[in-house]
C-alpha cells in the first residue's frame, strides 16, 4: 500500500493509500449501491470508469460469494472510504481488484468526492502516487466495442429465441432470460441487420452498456433498419439507441443515476424502485411528434426511465430489470417481453 | 384523498414498560403532527402523562385516560371521529383496536379504520393465520406448534428436536419465553409461558441456533407501492431478542444478493397481508446465507421503525399516517430531501449501531442472561464512518463508568468470560473485548457466540490500537488511527497509561478534531439540508450555509433508563420549541433513537451525539450557542452541563455553582440552617469509617445516599446496624470521589413542588401528595394533585421555603423541592435546581407552559414579563392521580417492593372531579381492572399488622371477601372479622398463579428478603398479573375510591 491522490480534470486532488494499476486513467463517477460491489465492478456500463463508492465500507463480504456479472472488471479503478480486508471473510475485494490489474484507493473522504462529483461533474480523474504530476486524459472515445463479444454465443431453450446484442449486456440479463426458458444468442455489437434476421428471433433484446450512444452512429442505424420488423426491448444504453433510431436526442446527465432509483409508471402511477447505472438520459424535448411515448419517469428528477413507440410496438427502460446488484422487483417487464415474443411468434 | 374524514381518533400507547416505550412517543406524536398539518381534527387517547404526544399542542382533543374499549366507546359518543389510527401506538393499541373490531363497535359508530386494516392486523398477528399466508406466498417459516399445556408443548418435542424456543401468545416484548434445551428445562419455561400468556397459550418452535436475525423495515400503501427503508442486522444472533441485541444498519455481512433475496421476500409479505403504512419484518438467515425463514412480522410501527426513521432520517410514521389517509408514496415528495420521490429507498453513507440500554445496575439481584424476553429498558444510537466509530459512540452514549474496559471482567477467567460468550449476558460486547485483548482469536469466538467473524475482527482492531498505545506511546500517526476507530481521549489515555488532560492536549496540538456531517438520506446525491449532524473522524465536514441568527444548545437526556425516562425528553423538545417561538435557533444533542426530541424537523439543528463532554465541545465550538440549557435533560444533562461549564460554557438559567451547592449536601445542608429551614439531620462522609462515626452521632433509622443520584442507585433505608454495614461497600463504590450521605429517616408524608424561579420570586403551579409514606422513591409512588391533607398555613411554609431557598441560591428556571412532614412540621428532603420527572404532569393539569416559562426565565425574562403572579397557583382543573408502572415480569429475579430505589419505567395519569374517580381512572390507565367487589389476600408485616381491620372492615364493607395469611388472619377473626387462612409458600403462590385474588395487599418488613415467603408471593403475583400494593396507605385509598366511585356510579344511575 502507498500514499496516492485522485487528480480530477478541475485540478483538484483527492488524497487516499492504495496500489495503482495498469491504467489509472478515467471518467470518475459515484454509485450509491451499499453492497454488491463485485458485481457492480464487472458490469460493462462502468467500462474506463473510476467508481467512486460512496457507501464507506466496502469489502466486508469479500467477493465471489454472489454470481459475478460478465467475464471481467470493467472499471479502471474504484476509490472508497473505509476498506475492509479481513483475513477469513472469503476472498478479499482489494486483492481481486489488484490482480485484475485496476487500481484502488481506500481512506478517501468519498462524502466530500460525491459531492463534488455531483456539483462540477462529470470529471475525469487520474490516480497518481502522492504529490506525483500528471496529466487527466479525457478519453470519451465509445467503450462498446471493447466490452462487446468478439462472437456469437447461444444458449439452448425451449421458449421464444431472443437475440441480445450485446452492447455490454450484464450476464444477468443472459440468465434471467434463460431462467425462463429462452434460447439465448448473444451477438457483438455491429451485427449487420440482414445476419441478425438470419437468426430469426421472435425478439431482439438492446442490452445495456457504457457511454455516449449518440456516437454509436453505426448501432443506431442498423436499429433503424430492424424496426417494424422485429419485436424490440431496449435495457439501460439499449433504450437509448431504440430512442435514437426512432428520431429522438440523448444528454448528459450532470453526474449520472447509479444505484437504487425509484421510477413511476405514467399510465398506472405505480411506482418501484430499480437498479441503475446510466449517465445519459433520453432528452424530453425531442421525443415529441416521433410516435414515442413516455412509460415510466424517474421519481426524483422526472426523467424518461422507460418509452414505447406507438407504430412498432418497440419499447425500452432506462433501469436494469435484472438487477444483481440492486432491487429485483421489476424483474416482471422481462416477462411482458417474452409474452410480446410468443406473440409476434404465431 | 378520504375527503369525507375530518375528525380522526388516535390511540397512544399507555404507560411506559419494557418492551414499550418511547418509540410510541415518536410515532405517535409524529403521527398527530401530521394529521394536523393535513388539517385533520385530531382526537387522542393515552393515559401517559410524560409524553409529548399527550400535549395539548399536539392534538385538537386529548384523553388523559386508560387505554380500554369501554372508554374508546365514550370518546366515539362524545366526538364522534369519523376515522381510527391504531398502527402508530404500539400493540396496546393494536390490541384494542382488534378488540374493538370484534365488538362491532366501529361498523356502529361509522368509524372507518385508516391504515391497515383489522384483517391485515389479525392475519400477521396470529400466529396460525399468519403461518396460512407466508405459505401462501410460498415464504419459509419455522416449524412449530401451539401448546395450551405443558403436555402438549412435550409432545410437540418428540416430533421436533431440541433446542426449542417458546413464546407466550399475544405478549409484549416476548414476556415469559425462552430457549429449552431439554424435557425438563421444556416444562418449566412452558409453565411460565403459558402463565404470562392473556390467552393461556404459547408456541413451541424450533430454535434456530447461530442464524443471524436479519430486519428489513417496509411501508407500503393503499395502492400498493412500497420500498424497504432500511436494512438491519443483529449483531447478536438468533435467541437474542432484537430489543436486547446489538443492531448495525444498513447491513454489513450481507452479500447484495442475500439482501435482495430478504428485502424481496419483505416486500411479498407486506403486500400478501396488504399492509397500508409501517411494517417491520424479521428473519433468520442461515450462518452460510443459502436459507431464510420469516421470523416475525409487525403490521405497525414498531421499534424498530423509530430505528429506521432515525438511522436513515426517513420518517416512517409520518409517511404512514399520510397513507392511512390514502396517499400514494408514487405521489408524495421524498420526506427527507424534500425533492424528489417518496419512494427512493434512502441511502447511507455511514453506518449505524444501536445499543440496548439495561436496567441491571439497579436490579443487582435480576438475572443478566439475555435470551427470547426482552430485559432493556431503552437504547442509544449512533452514527460513524464504519463500525467501529459507531459503536464507541454508542458505548460512550450508555453513560457506563466505563468505555473498551470493563474492570469487573478483567478479574474474571477465560472460562467466565467464555460463559458470557456462549450463554449471552448484557456483559457480551466487554467479554468479548477482554477475551481478544488475553489473545483469543476472533475467529473462535465469532464460532463460539455464534457471531459474524467481521464484527470480531472488527473488535479486534480496537484491541491491537489499545497495544499499540499501551507500547509505542502516542505518536500522531497513531492517535489519528485510534480516533479513526472511535477511541474516546478517556480510552485513549487509559490504554497509553495517560491523563486524559495529556491525550486532549495532544489531540489540539495534532489538530485531530472531528468533523460534522449531515444526514441527507441520499449519500450527497441530492443537495439538501436536513439539519440532522453527526460527528466523524476521518473525514471533512460539510460545507454549510452559516446562519448567524444566535442559538442556544439543549442537552438531552440520553437512553431511556428506569429514574430517568421520557418525561426528560418531553422537557427537551418542549425547551426546544420554546427556543424557536422565542427566535432563537434552537439546537439540540442527544442520542435516543425512540424519543421526539430526536425527529430532526423539532430543532434548528439536531447533533445525534453521546453525551459527553469530549463529543459536545466540538459542537459548542462549531455553533457557538449563546448558551447551553442544562435543566431539561435529567441529570445528564445537569452532569454535563456543569463540566461545560468548567469549559468556559455559558450556563443558561441556574449557574453551576448553584446547581452544585444545591447537590452537594454539605453546601445545601448549611444553606437551609443558615436560613432557618429544618431538613433531616444528616452528615457527608468520604470514607467508611466517617460513615460508621455518623450512624452513632445520628441514630437510626437512616437514609444512606451517595450524592448526585439518579433513581436512587445505592441508596439505601437502614433501619439498624446490620443494615448499614450490609450496605456500606456499595455506597462507597457508586461514585468514586463523592461523599455518602447519611440522614436521619423520618416518617411521614412526603410532598412536592416543581417551582418557577426567576432569580427572586417563585411561581408553585401547584403541589404534588404521594400517597405512599416516605421511604417508598418518589418516582415509585402514586401521588395526587393537586394535595389534599396540607393546611392553608403549611402550604403558606413551603410557598415560602421554596421562595427563601430559590432566593438566596439564586435559581432561574425550574427547582423541584421535596418535603416530608414529620410529627407535624415540615423538613426539606431535597431540592433540585431542574425540570423533574412531574413536570409534564403539573404542566398538563395545570394547562401551564412550564418548560416553555422556565425557559424564558432561564433567558432573562421576570415574571411580570410571563404574566405570572408569584406564589402557589390555586387550581382550577381537574385532580389527577398518577400511578407508576412496573415492568417487574420482565425481570425474573426482581423483587417486586417500592423502597427508596426506583424501580418503576412509567406512570399512568387518572383525572376526575374527585380523587376516588382519578385514582380508578389511574390504576386503569396503568392496565389494573378493579371489580366493585372481588377476593382480597392480605399479608402485613408485624409493624403495620394493626391497620390490618381498619383496612379489612372497608373492603368487606364493599362485599369484598378477605382471605389473609396466618398472622394477619388471626388478627381480623379475633375482631369478627370473616376471613379465610391461606397457608403461605407453595399452596399461596399455585392460588396465585390460578388467579385467585383480584387483589393483594401485602406489606413487607424491613429486611430485604429474598427468597422468603414475602418475595416469593410478590413475584407470584407480579407474573400472574395480580394487582399487589404494598402500603397501607395505597390500600386504603383504593377501598375509598372504590367506595367513592361505586355510590358515584349508584347515583348517576338514580338520575
Amino acid at each position: 500500500m502507498e500514499a496516492l491522490e485522485l487528480l480530477l480534470s478541475d485540478g483538484t486532488r483527492w488524497p487516499g493509500v492504495g496500489r495503482l494499476g495498469a491504467c489509472d486513467s478515467g471518467e470518475v463517477v459515484f454509485t450509491t449501491l451499499a453492497g454488491g460491489f463485485p458485481q457492480a465492478l464487472r458490469d460493462p456500463s462502468f467500462a474506463g470508469q473510476i467508481v467512486v463508492f460512496s457507501f464507506p465500507m466496502v469489502g466486508c463480504c469479500g467477493v465471489g460469494a454472489d454470481p459475478l456479472e460478465s467475464s471481467g472488471i470493467r472499471a479502471r479503478g474504484i476509490v472508497a472510504a473505509v476498506p475492509c480486508r479481513d483475513e477469513g471473510l472469503g476472498p478479499d475485494l482489494f486483492g481481486w481488484v489488484e490482480r485484475e490489474g485496476l487500481f484502488w484507493m481506500g481512506g478517501v473522504d468519498t462524502r466530500r468526492l460525491v459531492r463534488h462529483l455531483r456539483r462540477r461533474g462529470p470529471l475525469f480523474g487520474r490516480a497518481l502516487p502522492a504529490g506525483g504530476e500528471g496529466t487527466v486524459e479525457v478519453d470519451e472515445t465509445p467503450k462498446v466495442s471493447l466490452v462487446s463479444t468478439k462472437v456469437r454465443r447461444s444458449y439452448p431453450g425451449e421458449g421464444p429465441r431472443i437475440v441480445i446484442v450485446d452492447y455490454g449486456v450484464k450476464e444477468g440479463v443472459v440468465r434471467t432470460l434463460q431462467a425462463r426458458g429462452c434460447a439465448v444468442d448473444v451477438v457483438p455489437h455491429d451485427m449487420p441487420g440482414g445476419a441478425l434476421l438470419a437468426l430469426r428471433p421472435d425478439g431482439v433484446l438492446l442490452g445495456g452498456g457504457p457511454g455516449d450512444p449518440a456516437l454509436l452512429a453505426g448501432e443506431i442505424s442498423v436499429v433503424r433498419g430492424l424496426l417494424g420488423k422485429v419485436p424490440f426491448f431496449g435495457v439501460g444504453l439499449g433504450m437509448q439507441l431504440l430512442a435514437l433510431a426512432l428520431g429522438a436526442r440523448t444528454e448528459r446527465l450532470p453526474f449520472g443515476h447509479r444505484g437504487g432509483q425509484p421510477v413511476i409508471d405514467v399510465e398506472s402511477k405505480r411506482g418501484f424502485v430499480t437498479s441503475q447505472n446510466h449517465g445519459y438520459v433520453l432528452r424530453d424535448d425531442s421525443i415529441k411528434g416521433k410516435g414515442i411515448v413516455v412509460t415510466f419517469r424517474n421519481g426524483d428528477d422526472g426523467t424518461i426511465e422507460g418509452i414505447r413507440h406507438a407504430g412498432t410496438g418497440v419499447w425500452g427502460v432506462q433501469f436494469h430489470p435484472e438487477a444483481a446488484p440492486g432491487p429485483q422487483e421489476s424483474g416482471r417487464l422481462f416477462d411482458s417481453f417474452i409474452d410480446q415474443c410468443r406473440e409476434a411468434g404465431r | 384523498m378520504k375527503t369525507d374524514l375530518s375528525s380522526i381518533l388516535v390511540l397512544g400507547s399507555g404507560p411506559i414498560r419494557i418492551g414499550q416505550a418511547a418509540e410510541f412517543d415518536y410515532s405517535g406524536s409524529q403521527a398527530c403532527r401530521t394529521l394536523k398539518e393535513e388539517g385533520y381534527r385530531v382526537v387522542l387517547l393515552n393515559s401517559n402523562p410524560a409524553t409529548i404526544q399527550t400535549d395539548f399542542d399536539l392534538a385538537d382533543v386529548v384523553y388523559l385516560r386508560p387505554l380500554t374499549a369501554g372508554v374508546v366507546e365514550e370518546i366515539l359518543q362524545e366526538q364522534h371521529p369519523q376515522g381510527v389510527i391504531a398502527t402508530l401506538g404500539g400493540q396496546t393499541a393494536l390490541n384494542l383496536l382488534v378488540e374493538l373490531d370484534g365488538k362491532g363497535i366501529w361498523e356502529r359508530y361509522g368509524v372507518r379504520v385508516l391504515g391497515t386494516s383489522v384483517e391485515a392486523v389479525r392475519r400477521s398477528e396470529g400466529r396460525l393465520s399468519f403461518r396460512e399466508v407466508l405459505s401462501e406466498l410460498g415464504e419459509p417459516v419455522v416449524e412449530s406448534a401451539y401448546a395450551s399445556s405443558v403436555d402438549e408443548a412435550l409432545a410437540f418435542a418428540s416430533v421436533c428436536p431440541f433446542p426449542l424456543v417458546v413464546r407466550p401468545d399475544y405478549t409484549l416484548g416476548g414476556t415469559g419465553g425462552g430457549v429449552a434445551r431439554s424435557a425438563a428445562e421444556l416444562a418449566i419455561i412452558a409453565r411460565e409461558g403459558l402463565a404470562a400468556s392473556p390467552v393461556g397459550r404459547v408456541l413451541v418452535e424450533r430454535y434456530l441456533e447461530g442464524w443471524r436475525e436479519i430486519e428489513a423495515e417496509v411501508i407500503r400503501d393503499a395502492f400498493g407501492n412500497a420500498l424497504a427503508v432500511c436494512s438491519m442486522e443483529n449483531v447478536d444472533g438468533m435467541g437474542i431478542h432484537t430489543g436486547d441485541s446489538i443492531v448495525v444498519a444498513p447491513t454489513l455481512t450481507l452479500t447484495d444478493s442475500q439482501w435482495q433475496r430478504l428485502r424481496s421476500s419483505a416486500l411479498r409479505i407486506v403486500e400478501g397481508l396488504g399492509i397500508e403504512g409501517a411494517c417491520n419484518v424479521q428473519f433468520a438467515l442461515s450462518p452460510d446465507g443459502s436459507d431464510y425463514a420469516v421470523i416475525e412480522v409487525n403490521p405497525r410501527a414498531s421499534r424498530s421503525s423509530a430505528l429506521a426513521s432515525k438511522a436513515t432520517g426517513y420518517p416512517i410514521a409520518r409517511m404512514a399516517a399520510r397513507i392511512a389517509l390514502g396517499q400514494s408514496l408514487a405521489e408524495m415528495a421524498n420526506p427527507v430531501t424534500g425533492r424528489g420521490s417518496a419512494l427512493a429507498e434512502p441511502i447511507l453513507d455511514y453506518v449505524v449501531v444501536k445499543f440496548p440500554r439495561w436496567p441491571f445496575d439497579r436490579f443487582p439481584k435480576a438475572q443478566g442472561r439475555l435470551g427470547t424476553r426482552m430485559k432493556s429498558t431503552g437504547e442509544v444510537m449512533a452514527l460513524g464512518l464504519h463500525f467501529n466509530q459507531a459503536l464507541q459512540k454508542a458505548l460512550r452514549s450508555l453513560e457506563l463508568p466505563f468505555g473498551l474496559f470493563d474492570s469487573l471482567l478483567a478479574s474474571r477467567d477465560d472460562g467466565e468470560l467464555l460463559e458470557s460468550v456462549v450463554h449471552p449476558d448484557h456483559r457480551r460486547l466487554w467479554a468479548f473485548l477482554e477475551l481478544l485483548r488475553r489473545g483469543n482469536s476472533a475467529e473462535d469466538l465469532a464460532r463460539r457466540g455464534a457471531v459474524h467473524p467481521f464484527f470480531l475482527h472488527e473488535l479486534d482492531r480496537l484491541i491491537v490500537i489499545e497495544r499499540r498505545l499501551a507500547g509505542e506511546g502516542l505518536t500522531e500517526s497513531l492517535l489519528r488511527e485510534a480516533k479513526f476507530q472511535g477511541f474516546s481521549d478517556d480510552d485513549v489515555a487509559r490504554s497509553a497509561g495517560l491523563s486524559v488532560e495529556a491525550v486532549r492536549a495532544e489531540r489540539k496540538r495534532f489538530g485531530l478534531e472531528r468533523s460534522f456531517r449531515e444526514v441527507d438520506g441520499c449519500s450527497g446525491e441530492t443537495l439538501t439540508r436536513t439539519g440532522y449532524y453527526y460527528g466523524v473522524f476521518g473525514a471533512a465536514s460539510d460545507e454549510a450555509d452559516r446562519d448567524d441568527r444566535p442559538s442556544v444548545l439543549v442537552l438531552g437526556s440520553g437512553p431511556i433508563r428506569i429514574g430517568q425516562g421520557i418525561e426528560f425528553d418531553f422537557c427537551c423538545v418542549k425547551a426546544a420549541l420554546a427556543l424557536r417561538r422565542i427566535g432563537l435557533r434552537a439546537l439540540v444533542v442527544n442520542n435516543n433513537p425512540e424519543t421526539v426530541s430526536t425527529d430532526h424537523d423539532l430543532s434548528d439543528s439536531l447533533y445525534f451525539e453521546p453525551l459527553t463532554l469530549e463529543d459536545v465541545l466540538p459542537i459548542i465550538e462549531r455553533e457557538r450557542p449563546l448558551g447551553v440549557l442544562a435543566a431539561f435533560g435529567g441529570q445528564t444533562a445537569l452532569k454535563l452541563g456543569l463540566e461545560l461549564e468548567k469549559e468556559g460554557v455559558t450556563l443558561l438559567g441556574t449557574p453551576g455553582d448553584v446547581i452544585r451547592s444545591a447537590e452537594d449536601r454539605g453546601l445545601f445542608s448549611r444553606l437551609l440552617d443558615d436560613l432557618g429551614i429544618l431538613q433531616p439531620p444528616g452528615q457527608a462522609a468520604t470514607t467508611p469509617e466517617e460513615a460508621l462515626h455518623a450512624t452513632a452521632l445520628l441514630g437510626y433509622p437512616l437514609m444512606v445516599r451517595p450524592s448526585f443520584v439518579i433513581g436512587g442507585v445505592a441508596m439505601r433505608l437502614c433501619f439498624n446496624e446490620r443494615d448499614f454495614e450490609e450496605i456500606l461497600d456499595l455506597a462507597f463504590s457508586a461514585e468514586k470521589g463523592q461523599s455518602v450521605l447519611i440522614d436521619r429517616f423520618l416518617q411521614g408524608r412526603e410532598f412536592e413542588v416543581d417551582a418557577l424561579c426567576d432569580g427572586e420570586e417563585v411561581f408553585l403551579p401547584g403541589i404534588f401528595e404521594h400517597l405512599e409514606p416516605a421511604g417508598v422513591h418518589s418516582g415509585d409512588s402514586m401521588a395526587l394533585f393537586p394535595d389534599i391533607s396540607l393546611t392553608a398555613s403549611q402550604r403558606r411554609e413551603i410557598v415560602e421555603t421554596v421562595q427563601a431557598i430559590s432566593a438566596s441560591l439564586g435559581v432561574k428556571g425550574l427547582m423541584n423541592v421535596q418535603f416530608v412532614l414529620h410529627e407535624e412540621r415540615l423538613y426539606v428532603i431535597e431540592a433540585n435546581p431542574r425540570a423533574s420527572r412531574t413536570v409534564p404532569i403539573a404542566a398538563k393539569l395545570t394547562g401551564l407552559p412550564l418548560v416553555e416559562m422556565a425557559v424564558r426565565l432561564s433567558c432573562g425574562q421576570s415574571f411580570a414579563d410571563l404574566g405570572l403572579a408569584p406564589g402557589l397557583q390555586e387550581h382550577r382543573g381537574p385532580r389527577g392521580v398518577k400511578v407508576p408502572v412496573f415492568s417487574t415480569e420482565k425481570l425474573p429475579g426482581v423483587d417486586a417492593q417500592g423502597g427508596v430505589r426506583m424501580q418503576s419505567t412509567g406512570e399512568a395519569l387518572g383525572l376526575g372531579d374527585c380523587i376516588g374517580m382519578a385514582l380508578m381512572e389511574a390504576l386503569a390507565g396503568a392496565g389494573w381492572t378493579i371489580p366493585p367487589r372481588g377476593r382480597l389476600l392480605l399479608s402485613l408485616t408485624d409493624r403495620v399488622k394493626h391497620q390490618a381491620p381498619a383496612l379489612a372492615a372497608a373492603f368487606s364493607a364493599l362485599g369484598w371477601e378477605l382471605e389473609a395469611t396466618e398472622g394477619t388472619a388471626s388478627l381480623l377473626s379475633r375482631w369478627g372479622l370473616p376471613v379465610a387462612v391461606v397457608e403461605k409458600g407453595e399452596p399461596l403462590v399455585e392460588a396465585m398463579k390460578e388467579r385467585r385474588w383480584d387483589l393483594v395487599v401485602n406489606v413487607p418488613g424491613e429486611h430485604i428478603e429474598t427468597i422468603s415467603d414475602g418475595f416469593r408471593l410478590r413475584r407470584a403475583a407480579v407474573e400472574s398479573s395480580t394487582l399487589c400494593l404494598h402500603t397501607v396507605e395505597t390500600a386504603s385509598a383504593l377501598a375509598v375510591a372504590l367506595a367513592a366511585t361505586v355510590q358515584g356510579a349508584q347515583k348517576k344511575e338514580a338520575l
